[in-house]
Order: C-alpha cells, then sequence, then structure tokens
C-alpha cells in the first residue's frame, strides 16, 4: 500500500526499497470545471552547489531525456486531461552522473505568448506519486492539499544522495509567480 | 535557454497533413529560427513564395518577403525583418522571423507556399555556416494574437555552405487538402542569396544585363 508522505516528510528510499534502481514520478492534475491549465514537470540536476550541473541538467519538454540517460521525461501534456499520471519522470538510479547531488522535480504552468497567465489557482489535486519503476508498485504519494493560488511553479519532490543512499523529501513549496513558471525556478537554480 | 514549447518533432522531408490532424486550422505563423555563432554576423531575410501547378512563382506579386510584406489580401503575412545580430538586445543571440499565413485565403491556383531564407552580402558570401541551430517552428494562431506550437523540426544539418535554402513547404495534396512539410534543403551559393532563389522558381526573373 503506497505511504502518504506530508509536506516536509524525508524518507530513506534505500532502505525502504532494497535494490530500488529505477523510480518513476509520475504528476497529476486536474483543472477546475471549464478550466484548461497547461503545466509541466520538469526535473532539475543539481551538484554540490544547489545549482544545476549545466544547461543539459534541465530535463524538460524542450529536452526530455539527460545526457547520461538516467532521467526520461514522457512527454508533453498540454491539457492534463484524462486519469493517471499526466507527466512522468523515469530515473534510473545507477545511471545519474556522480556529480549530480540532488534530483529535483517542480511542476510549473506554461502560458503562451499573448495568452493570460496560468496560475495554481486553476487546479486542484496536485499530487506527486513515487512508482518502483520496475515492478510498477506506487511506493509513496504526496498531495498538495494546500492552496498555491498564485503561484505559476512549485518544486514538488528533490530525490538525493546521502551517505550512498538515496532518499526523497516531500518539499511542496511554491516557487514563484512569474509568467512562465519555470524561469523562476530556473532563475533560482542558475549558476 | 529557450522555454518556448516547440510542438511535436517533424524530421525533415516528412509530412504531415494538417487538415486532417488540425481540421479547420486556418491561421498559422511559421517562425525561423537560429543562434548567431559569438562574433560573426549574417543578415538572414525570410521569405513565401506561392507558387502554381508548374512549380514556379505566379507573378510580381506573389512573394511575401522584406520588400513587400503582406501578399494577396493578408493571406501571407511577413512580420518583419531582423537584419543583423547588432538588431538584438544585449545578451541575445537568438535570430528569428516569422510570416503569419491564412490558409483560408490563398488563392485557388496557389499550390504550394514555400518558405525561404536567404543571405544578403554586397562583398562575399555570407554562409548559412555563420549561424547554428537553425530551426523552424510551425504554431497555430488563435485569437487575441496567442499562439500555440504544433511541429518544429531542426534544419541545421547540411546547409552550412549555401546561401539560400529551401525551408518548409505548404502544398496542395491531390485531395486539396493542405499538408506541411519542413524541408531544409540548400538552393544556391551567390552572395545575394535571393537571386538563386528567383532563378530557380520566378520564371519572370531576368538578371540585369552588364552595361557598355
Amino acid at each position: 500500500m503506497a505511504i502518504n508522505l506530508s509536506k516536509g516528510d524525508r524518507i530513506n528510499l534505500s532502505k525502504d526499497n532494497p535494490g530500488l534502481q529505477k523510480v518513476r514520478v509520475g504528476l497529476s492534475w486536474d483543472t477546475k470545471p471549464g478550466i484548461t491549465a497547461d503545466l509541466d514537470a520538469s526535473v532539475f540536476l543539481l551538484g554540490e552547489d544547489e545549482k544545476l550541473i549545466g544547461d543539459d541538467g534541465l530535463i524538460f519538454y524542450n529536452n526530455t531525456t539527460s545526457a547520461e540517460g538516467a532521467v526520461v521525461h514522457s512527454g508533453d501534456n498540454r491539457t492534463g486531461a484524462g486519469d493517471g499520471d499526466d507527466e512522468t519522470i523515469n530515473i534510473e538510479l545507477s545511471k545519474v552522473n556522480p556529480k549530480v547531488k540532488s534530483i529535483l522535480v517542480v511542476l510549473t504552468s506554461y502560458a503562451e505568448q499573448g495568452s493570460e497567465k496560468i496560475n495554481f489557482g486553476r487546479v486542484k489535486n496536485a499530487t506527486a506519486r513515487l512508482y518502483d519503476g520496475a515492478s510498477g508498485k506506487v511506493l509513496n504519494e504526496f498531495d498538495l492539499s494546500e492552496d498555491m493560488s498564485d503561484a505559476t511553479s512549485m518544486e514538488m519532490v528533490k530525490i538525493y544522495r546521502n551517505n550512498n543512499e538515496w532518499k526523497l523529501a516531500a518539499i511542496g513549496e511554491k516557487a514563484g509567480s512569474s509568467y512562465n513558471g519555470l524561469e523562476d525556478v530556473l532563475n533560482r537554480y542558475s549558476k | 535557454m529557450d522555454l518556448g514549447k516547440k510542438g511535436s518533432i517533424l524530421k525533415k522531408g516528412s509530412s504531415v497533413n494538417i487538415s486532417k490532424t488540425h481540421a479547420g486550422l486556418k491561421k498559422l505563423r511559421l517562425a525561423l529560427m537560429w543562434e548567431f555563432k559569438p562574433g560573426q554576423d549574417a543578415d538572414l531575410d525570410a521569405s513565401a513564395l506561392m507558387l502554381g501547378s508548374d512549380g514556379k512563382t505566379l507573378g510580381e506579386g506573389t512573394m511575401a518577403w522584406h520588400k513587400n510584406l503582406v501578399h494577396c489580401r493578408q493571406a501571407v503575412v511577413h512580420q518583419g525583418d531582423i537584419r543583423s545580430a547588432d538588431d538584438l538586445d544585449e545578451g541575445e543571440n537568438m535570430g528569428k522571423e516569422t510570416i503569419d499565413i491564412d490558409l483560408s485565403l490563398i488563392c485557388e491556383h496557389v499550390k504550394e507556399i514555400l518558405a525561404v531564407i536567404t543571405t544578403y552580402s554586397e562583398e562575399e558570401p555570407v554562409l548559412f555556416g555563420r549561424v547554428k541551430n537553425a530551426g523552424v517552428v510551425l504554431s497555430k494562431l488563435k485569437e487575441g494574437g496567442a499562439t500555440e506550437a504544433l511541429y518544429n523540426c531542426d534544419l541545421s544539418e547540411d546547409i552550412s555552405n549555401y546561401t539560400s535554402m529551401e525551408v518548409a513547404r505548404f502544398y496542395r495534396d491531390e485531395k486539396g487538402e493542405w499538408n506541411f512539410q519542413p524541408v531544409g534543403k540548400g538552393i544556391g551559393k551567390s552572395p545575394l542569396g535571393f537571386r538563386d532563389v528567383l532563378l530557380k522558381y520566378n520564371p519572370y526573373f531576368k538578371e540585369e544585363e552588364e552595361e557598355g
């Protein structure tokens, strides 16, 4: 049975799931009736200095596979329609570049030039699920029940190394409210 | 870093039937984009040619380019010219030219709209090798001027030694449905890049003869 996480929780992935090599993070959301919202899952590969290891450390809709193939983005879902996860990120822990200290998963909104800004007030039931990538079993679930109305970007979960073990932190913190959600997060983590 | 969405990737040479995949879609924006290499400059111009069933332009008014921005009742509108890296703001290095097309206004006898990009030089030819990451993005034009990217294609391969290039084409198939195809094929190497385009596509084009 999936273990529900609350904001601020930290779990030891390696201890709780010995032998775990592949994980999948699935993000899902629903829009309020009559409203559309284009949300995006993205991954920031951060080094010891808590900054992006390079331009290619951002895995997102324009760059869906990391250099060593460790992180693969499922592709862009522009409407959030349908049941189940809307966007997923597959991570093969053993392939992650040794320079990478943490893998930050964010959820951001996207507005095309000329359209109105999309904030999370339009969204409900934003959820991050962690799966065992090999068996497909849901390990953890993190529901963002808090109201994030004016945000356009949110840090969801962070998977990080500590003493040769992989851990996960449930964050659930607003990152910014600029027109293009991803920009605020990029500014925060660029060198 | 470019955070703009670009739609699905199309390979050079592959066609997509936009009448089928996006039924009812008439208003489009074709954006040609590239990056200037540090210290190198190039005056790139995008143009759109309207071709008839013989694959040639139909006459004087059937090209939309920086000298003639609007064709045929606003069916094709060129958004203007970024002439060189100097036109860009501090820190930017992306060049872009866009052409808007309203397929519902395209005249019957036009069988193909061909987008080309050319360089301009009064001395040595300015080759496409001076820029990198040339690509094209096709977007839907929505009410209020908003766009939604549909397809993109990387055109940077095999074009370095040219001064004119066929970027992409919209053509009507046997059923009269519109198809979009990124091309990415070099045309010529003259210093005045557009000259080679005219030679290939405009049956009315006559080169000026030398005096004396």
